[in-house]
């Protein structure tokens, strides 16, 4: 593959815009990995980049792959939340690249949550001190 | 602890980011000896005193999980301080910070790399009103990329199928300046 120029990429951007368009109802789904300096530490990047090339392989193409910083759950990094329609907001720790591939399978695609995965946020009275 | 010179980079990035700053720049430079990295931003910056503790793992300011958190600077001061690299970190209350560092690509101590691609991709993809300016170059070649040119030519940095093209973009150009 030769160097890509910017207008390269607007036409593969463009050719791509039509099969995007008629897959409007996935904007609504989110995805969230945690890249503080706990997520980093734990391979938070390759757990970004599996999110992103099984949504791509799979043409779930309109799903947003986001980042925030610590979410505040260290010991069990990488985290990610998912957000979508029908299913609760859940937050997920231990996120491999191969559990980020069962996430897009199970959580997204049947619906099914991660029992092993899920995490709850720390309570109030762990925060305070 | 970290395991690439591109988590470091990650890591500090996230605190430009973090900083309210308006525009980033980034230079990634590897030469025959070195790779040297350099990271100035235009965001709030430190006073003196917390300039001083910056390197310690438990320096905070206490607004988020109320408990001692650190800036990730100290992984890198560890990591430079075996004698394989040298950190450098310089700031003025609202004017910005910048952060410097290099190491030896002949030492024994110095890590990985890491994946140069990924990494970039995942700093220009990090949520933000921020601009982002990479200045990627090795040896005698080298590449630019601007956040503000990709995400008009994407129209958005955020869903899959773009970050994937923008992935390929950058991998373009980074296997470009790998040619010999």
């Amino acid at each position: 593959m030769g160097k890509l120029t910017l207008d390269d990429l607007r036409k593969m951007r463009e050719s791509l815009k039509n099969e995007m368009d008629k897959r409007d109802g996935e904007k609504d789904i989110r995805i969230v990995v945690g890249m503080g300096t706990c997520g980093i530490a734990a391979g938070a990047k390759k757990t970004l980049e599996a999110f992103i090339e099984d949504l791509d392989k799979r043409s779930l193409k309109n799903v947003s792959v986001k980042q925030t910083g610590c979410m505040g759950n260290c010991n069990v990094e990488p985290t990610v939340e998912v957000f979508m329609p029908e299913m609760p907001a859940t937050l997920y720790g231990n996120v491999s690249a191969d559990v980020a591939r069962k996430i897009v399978q199970k959580h997204i695609l049947e619906r099914t949550l991660l029992n092993d995965h899920i995490q709850d946020k720390p309570s109030i009275d762990i925060v305070k001190h | 602890m970290h395991l690439t010179l591109c988590d470091f980079l990650s890591d500090i990035v996230e605190n430009a980011i973090a900083s309210d700053a308006t525009m980033i720049i980034v230079d990634v430079i590897e030469s025959e000896e070195e790779f040297r990295f350099l990271i100035a931003d235009n965001g709030k910056g430190m006073d003196p005193e917390t300039l001083s503790k910056v390197h310690s793992p438990f320096t905070t300011d206490g607004k988020k999980h109320h408990r001692p958190q650190g800036f990730g600077v100290s992984f890198l001061a560890q990591a430079a301080d075996h004698g394989c690299g040298t950190w450098d970190i310089r700031s003025e209350k609202d004017l910005g910070t910048s952060v410097m560092f290099t190491f030896l690509k002949a030492h024994i101590d110095t890590p990985p790399l890491g994946d140069v691609t990924q990494t970039l991709l995942q700093l220009l993809a990090f949520d933000g009103k921020h601009d982002l300016l990479i200045n990627r170059s090795r040896k005698d070649r080298k590449y630019s990329v601007l956040r503000s040119d990709l995400i008009k030519t994407l129209s958005d940095l955020s869903c899959a199928g773009n970050l994937m093209l923008a992935k390929r973009y950058i991998d373009s150009l980074e296997q470009d300046i790998k040619k010999t």
